[in-house]
C-alpha cells in the first residue's frame, strides 16, 4: 500500500529486534582489524555444466554458460502483485538487512554493481558518456547514406523499432518515441542510464540519435512479430511505418539507440532468489543492498517499471572474442535496462497514470483502505496535475513526491525489502549528483525546445533534494570517512554538504570511550577529530581488543551517529576497520 | 534463516547433485562484514513459533499454488499462449470482435455463467453488434442479442433481440405488507425484441424512444427448499397473481427523457438530475387483454464533497402503472422495488404493487481506477394506485453496500451486501439480506 512498502513482517521484525535488544544491533561485537572487502567474488570465472540448448540456426546447440531465462511477463506481474505476497506473510519473513554491506557500510565491487560515484569524483564528461564507449558514439548527421543496415525488425512492445548493425561500431536497437509523449522516452533511457551508470549499475550504452532517413539501409527479407505474436515482413513500407512515428527535427528523424550489451544474454535477473545455474550466485537477490537501494534511485527519475523484464545478465566468457561466447569458464554480469518509461511515462488509462509512483496498479491495501475510510482522505494522485506547457512529461513533478512512500508499478522483492540502511546507503551516493550533474544529465535528453530540459532539470533537482532531506537526517550521513595523518579522522557531511539544513543546526559532538574529542568542522562540509593516542600497551598484538576504540560523531541533525571502530597501533597511528550509522542516538 | 533460506540450501544441494563434474561449485559467501556469522538472537529464535505455527498454510500457499501455478503460467507464456489467448478471445481486424466468459451469482437465486461477444464496426463504422449467453443449469437459459447503430455521435438506435427460461424467479405477494418468508418460486420465459432511439443532449442530459414486444409465460418454479407460486396460493398465503395462468403478449412503447447537468467523469459530480419516463403496453395475446401505462418520476441532487467524486445523492422516485382498460395489470408489469431497481437490498421482485415511492440517500467514492465503492439507504415501499395509503409508518428500509465497476453497464462488475426490512409499523426488523457478484447483464 503507498504508506509504506512494508510487509507486515518487516514491522514484526523490527518490533522484535526492539524486544530482542541483544540481537539487531551488533554494536558490541568488535571488528576485527582488517580492510573491508572492496571486491566481491563473484566476478571470478567459474565453470558451468555444457547443456544442449538449440537456438533457430542450430537446434542442437550445446552451450556451456547459464541457460537462457525466459521472464514471464505475465506472471511476473500476478505472482507479485498477488501470490508472493500472500506467501511472505505466512513464511513470516520479516528481511532485515542486507545480506551484502560490508564492514564500512558499503558494496563491494561486485557482478552486479562497481562504486564509483560513492568512490570517486566523476566528472560531467565521464557523466555524460555513461555506459558507452568512444567508438559506440552515433553521429546520424555525419554518417554516409546506407551506413546504417538494418538487420532485424522491431514493431511491438510500446515503442517501434529496429536493429541496425554498424560495422565498427556494434549492433544497435533503434526506438522511437510513443505517440503523444514526444522526445519523452528516448530522452529517459539515456538519462536514465547515465544515472544508473554513474551510481554503480551495469547499464546498456544509450544514445539519442538524430539521422538522415537516408543513413538507414534495410536487409532484405527481414521478418518481425508484432504484438499478436504474428509474423510479418520488415520492408519497406514497415520500416516507414517506424520512420513516420519518430519525433522530427527539420529532415532529422529522433530514436534512441541502444548498443548491443557485450556477452552472451541469458535473461534478465529475478528480484528474488537466485540463479541455481550460477555458481557466483549465492546471495538471495532481494537481500542485495544495491537492488534494495535501488529504490530510491528508481524514485528519482520515476522508473516505476523496475521490474525484472527490465533487467538482463550476461554471460562474460573468459575467451573474449576469441571463442564462442556461451563458453566456460566466465562469470554472470547483472544489467539495468531500459528507463525509457521514466520522467512521466503514461498508460492509455489516466487514472493508472496519475497513480503511477503513489501506488501499485493493483494495490491491495489502497482498494481496502479507500473501501472501508469510504474515501475520506483525498489521495496524492487525485491532486496530481500536468505541469501546463510539459504535458509530455505526464506526472513527473516533485511536489507529490515522496521518496519514502514512492512504489513503483507492481511489488518489487528487493525493493519491498528496502531497509532504511539501504535507502541511506544510496542516498550517501545520489547527494554527490551535484546540481551542474543534475543539469549535465537533463541535457542528455537533446531536447528540441530549452523549456524542456530547464523542466526535467528543475523536476530531477527538486526530487533529489526530497530524497536527500528524508535519507540523510535520520542515519548519519557522513560519508568518505578515512584516517588522514594516521590520527586524524575526517569526513564529509554530506547533509550539510547539500545544505539540507540551516548551518546553524549542525552542531557536532565527538567522542572516544567517554572522552570528548575536538571537532573541526571546515566550510566545504567536511569535518575532522584528532584522535589521542596513547595509553595503550605496546606488547598488545595489534588485533588485541586492549588497541580497540569506537569514535562516536553526531551532526545535531541526524537521529543517529557515525561509529568508526578503529585500533590503535600506537606511533603507527589508527586504523579502521568499520562504519556503523545505528538509527538512534545510544 | 527462513523457509526460503532452506529451501535454497535444498535447491543448491539438489543443482549440484544434478550438474556435470565440470561444474563449478556455488562459491562461498564471503564475510562481507568481516565479524563473521551474526549471533542468534531471542528474535531469531522467536519468529520460528509464528512460522512452525503458519507452516502448513506457508507450504500450501507456496508449493501448492505458487509454485505449480507459477511454473503452468511461465510455461504458458513460453508457449506464447498469451496471445494465442488474446487471439483467440479478441479478433478481427483492430482486435474490433471477440468474446468473454462472464459470471453472476445473486445468492437466493441460482447462480449464471456464460458468455458475453461483441464486434465492434460490424460491416460499418458505427455499427457495434453484442450477444450475451448465460445458463444456470437445467432449465435456466438466457440470450440475446443486440445491434446498435451509432448515427451521430453518441445518438444511437439500438435494436434488440433477448430471450430467458428460468425456474428460480421471486414472487412474495403483491402489497406494501409482502413478507420474506412467503417467498415462492415460478418459471418465466420470456422472448422479447425492441428498438430503442437515445439522443444525447447536454451534459449527461439524454432522451430515448423505443418500441417493442415481449412475450411472457409462466409456470411454477422451483429453488432450494422454497415452494413455488402455484403451492403458495394454494395455501392461501396470496391470491394467484394477476397474468400467471396465462401469460401475455406486450406491445410497448416508452419514451424516457433525462436532464442532467453533470459533466462526465472526472470532473465535478455535483448537479442535478430529473428523469421522466412512461411505457403504455397492451396485451395483445387476447383481445380481453390488458392494457396499462408504466410511469415514473425521479428527481436527484448530487454533490462532489471535494471535486473529486466523492458523491452523495440524495433522490425521490414515483412510480406508478395505471390500468387503461379496467382489466388487471400482469403482476410483471406491477411496480417492482428490489433487485437492480430502486432498494437495492431487497430480492428482486420482492416488493410489487400498483405504486410506489422512494427516497433513496446514496454515496459513491472511487476506490481504484475502474471501480467505485457505493453506500446506499433506501426508505420507501410499494403502495396500492396512486400510492394510496402512503404512510411513513408503512414504509421500510433497505441499505447496501458495494463495489460497483466504473464504465459500460453492458458488462460491468458488481460486488454488493444489502439488506431490507420490514414495515416500520412491523417493527422495521431486518428481513432479508442480499448478497450478489458477478458480471450481469439484463434479466
Amino acid at each position: 500500500m503507498a504508506f509504506s512498502a512494508r510487509t507486515p513482517w518487516q514491522i514484526l521484525g523490527g518490533t522484535l529486534c526492539l524486544v530482542a535488544a541483544t540481537g539487531c544491533s551488533s554494536a558490541e561485537r568488535p571488528f576485527p582489524l582488517r580492510d573491508p572487502l572492496r571486491m566481491d567474488t563473484d566476478l571470478r570465472s567459474v565453470n558451468v555444466p555444457c547443456h544442449e540448448e538449440g537456438t533457430d540456426d542450430e537446434p542442437h546447440h550445446v552451450s556451456c554458460a547459464p541457460a537462457n531465462y525466459v521472464s514471464p511477463l505475465a506472471w511476473d506481474g500476478i505472482d507479485n502483485s498477488i501470490f508472493r505476497p500472500l506467501v511472505e506473510i505466512f513464511a513470516v519473513d520479516p528481511g532485515g538487512e542486507a545480506a551484502n554491506a560490508n564492514s564500512f557500510d558499503e558494496v563491494a565491487d561486485s557482478a552486479w554493481f562497481t562504486n564509483r560515484l560513492g568512490a570517486r569524483a566523476i566528472d560531467l564528461e565521464e557523466l555524460k558518456a555513461g555506459a558507452c564507449k568512444p567508438e559506440e558514439l552515433l553521429d546520424g548527421e555525419a554518417a554516409a547514406d546506407g551506413a546504417w543496415p538494418i538487420d532485424k525488425g522491431k514493431i511491438n512492445g510500446a515503442s517501434l523499432g529496429f536493429r541496425v548493425n554498424i560495422p565498427g561500431k556494434g549492433k544497435f536497437l533503434f526506438k522511437t518515441d510513443p505517440k503523444g509523449q514526444p522526445e519523452r522516452a528516448t530522452a529517459a533511457s539515456v538519462i536514465g542510464a547515465a544515472a544508473y551508470d554513474a551510481v554503480g549499475f551495469f547499464t546498456s550504452c544509450e544514445q539519442v540519435v538524430y539521422f538522415k532517413p537516408s543513413v538507414l539501409k534495410l536487409k532484405p527479407g527481414l521478418r518481425y512479430k508484432n504484438n499478436s505474436g504474428i509474423e510479418r515482413k520488415f520492408d519497406q513500407a514497415a520500416l516507414k511505418g517506424v520512420l513516420d512515428e519518430a519525433t522530427k527535427r527539420g529532415e532529422l528523424l529522433r530514436m534512441q539507440a541502444s548498443a548491443w550489451l557485450p556477452g552472451q544474454l541469458i535473461g534478465p535477473f529475478r528480484y528474488e532468489g537466485t540463479r541455481e545455474d550460477d555458481p557466483n550466485d549465492v546471495i538471495p537477490h532481494e537481500d542485495r543492498r544495491e537492488l534494495r537501494g535501488g529504490r530510491l534511485l528508481a524514485a528519482w527519475i520515476h522508473h516505476f517499471d523496475a521490474r525484472e523484464q527490465n533487467s538482463m545478465d550476461s554471460w562474460i566468457a573468459d575467451a573474449g572474442k576469441k571463442g564462442p561466447p556461451d563458453s566456460s569458464p566466465g562469470y554472470v554480469r547483472h544489467y539495468y535496462l531500459d528507463t525509457s518509461d521514466s520522467l512521466g511515462s503514461e498508460w492509455d488509462w489516466d487514472g493508472i497514470s496519475r497513480r503511477l509512483g503513489h501506488s501499485y496498479l493493483l494495490d491491495w491495501g489502497d482498494i481496502g483502505l479507500d473501501f472501508v475510510t469510504l474515501g475520506i482522505a483525498t489521495r496524492p494522485w487525485e491532486r496530481v496535475r500536468r505541469t501546463p506547457g510539459r504535458e509530455k512529461f505526464g506526472y513527473f513533478e516533485s511536489e507529490h513526491f515522496d521518496p519514502e512512500t514512492w512504489l513503483n508499478e507492481y511489488p518489487n522483492p528487493a525493493f519491498s525489502r528496502m531497509t532504511e540502511r539501504d535507502g541511506a546507503w544510496m542516498a550517501r551516493i545520489l547527494a554527490r549528483f551535484t546540481p551542474e550533474m543534475v543539469r549535465a544529465l537533463a541535457e542528455m535528453g537533446r531536447f528540441s525546445d530549452p523549456k524542456d530540459t530547464a523542466f526535467v532539470d528543475r523536476v530531477l533537482q527538486a526530487r533529489l533534494a526530497k530524497i536527500l532531506a528524508r535519507y540523510l537526517t535520520r542515519l548519519s550521513p557522513l560519508a568518505d570517512v578515512r584516517l588522514e595523518q594516521e590520527h586524524r579522522l575526517c569526513a564529509l557531511d554530506l547533509a550539510r554538504w547539500r545544505r539540507l539544513e540551516p548551518e546553524s543546526s549542525f552542531r557536532y559532538s565527538a567522542r572516544i570511550g567517554q572522552d570528548g574529542l575536538t571537532v573541526e568542522v571546515h566550510a566545504d562540509g567536511s569535518l575532522c577529530v584528532n584522535l589521542p593516542s596513547g595509553g595503550v600497551d605496546p606488547r598488545l598484538p595489534d588485533g588485541a581488543p586492549g588497541r580497540y576504540r569506537v569514535v562516536r560523531i553526531q551532526n545535531g541533525v541526524a537521529r543517529g551517529p557515525l561509529l568508526a571502530h578503529l585500533y590503535d597501533l600506537g606511533p603507527r597511528g589508527f586504523r579502521l576497520v568499520g562504519l556503523q550509522r545505528p538509527d538512534t542516538a545510544e | 534463516m527462513s523457509w526460503r533460506a532452506v529451501g535454497a540450501i535444498c535447491g543448491a544441494s539438489l543443482a549440484l547433485a544434478g550438474s556435470a563434474s565440470a561444474a563449478s561449485p556455488k562459491r562461498e559467501l564471503p564475510d562481507y562484514g568481516n565479524r563473521g556469522k551474526d549471533p542468534t538472537t531471542v528474535g531469531d529464535v522467536v519468529i520460528w513459533v509464528p512460522r512452525v505455527i503458519l507452516s502448513p498454510v506457508y507450504l500450501v500457499t507456496e508449493y501448492g499454488i505458487r509454485w505449480p501455478l507459477g511454473h503452468l503460467i511461465a510455461a504458458a507464456e513460453r508457449a506464447n499462449v498469451p496471445d494465442i489467448l488474446y487471439n483467440f478471445f479478441f479478433f478481427g481486424p483492430n482486435h474490433s470482435a471477440g468474446f468473454a466468459p462472464i459470471g453472476f451469482v445473486d445468492f437466493g437465486f441460482r447462480p449464471s455463467v456464460g458468455l458475453y461477444a461483441f464486434w465492434n464496426d460490424a460491416g460499418f463504422k458505427g455499427n457495434d453488434l453484442s450477444f450475451h449467453g448465460t445458463t444456470g443449469g437445467s432449465e435456466w437459459f438466457s440470450g440475446s442479442l443486440s445491434e446498435s447503430i451509432r448515427f451521430h455521435e453518441k445518438d444511437s438506435l439500438r435494436l434488440t433481440l433477448a430471450g430467458v427460461t428460468r425456474p428460480d424467479k421471486a414472487f412474495f405477494g403483491v402489497g406494501p405488507d409482502t413478507l420474506q418468508s412467503n417467498i415462492s418460486r415460478y418459471g418465466e420465459k420470456r422472448l422479447e425484441v425492441g428498438a430503442v432511439a437515445s439522443f444525447d443532449l447536454w451534459r449527461a442530459s439524454r432522451i430515448e424512444t423505443s418500441l417493442g414486444v415481449r412475450s411472457l409465460d409462466f409456470r411454477p418454479g422451483h429453488y432450494a427448499e422454497d415452494p413455488s407460486l402455484t403451492v403458495r396460493a394454494a395455501g392461501g398465503v396470496f391470491p394467484l397473481p394477476d397474468g400467471f395462468a396465462r401469460g401475455y403478449t406486450a406491445q410497448t412503447s416508452a419514451v424516457r427523457v433525462a436532464f442532467d447537468n453533470r459533466l462526465p467523469s472526472p470532473a465535478d459530480g455535483s448537479g442535478v438530475r430529473l428523469e421522466l419516463q412512461a411505457e403504455e403496453g397492451t396485451d395483445v395475446r387476447r383481445t380481453t387483454g390488458a392494457a396499462w401505462l408504466n410511469y415514473s418520476a425521479t428527481a436527484g441532487a448530487f454533490l462532489d464533497l471535494n471535486g473529486r467524486n466523492r458523491v452523495v445523492s440524495l433522490s425521490v422516485a414515483t412510480l406508478f402503472v395505471d390500468s387503461l382498460n379496467k382489466r388487471p395489470v400482469p403482476f410483471t408489469e406491477l411496480v417492482s422495488l428490489g433487485g437492480a431497481g430502486p432498494m437495492r437490498g431487497f430480492y428482486p421482485g420482492r416488493l410489487r404493487d400498483n405504486s410506489a415511492a422512494v427516497v433513496t440517500l446514496k454515496y459513491r467514492w472511487p476506490i481504484w481506477v475502474w471501480l467505485d465503492g457505493s453506500l446506499q439507504a433506501a426508505v420507501g415501499n410499494v403502495f396500492g394506485e396512486h400510492l394510496q395509503q402512503l404512510d411513513v409508518s408503512r414504509s421500510r428500509l433497505s441499505g447496501a453496500i458495494g463495489i460497483e465497476s466504473i464504465g459500460s453497464r453492458e458488462s460491468s462488475f458488481e460486488l454488493l451486501v444489502g439488506f431490507g426490512t420490514e414495515t416500520f409499523e412491523h417493527g422495521g426488523q431486518v428481513d432479508s439480506a442480499r448478497i450478489l457478484v458477478g458480471t450481469n447483464h439484463g434479466f
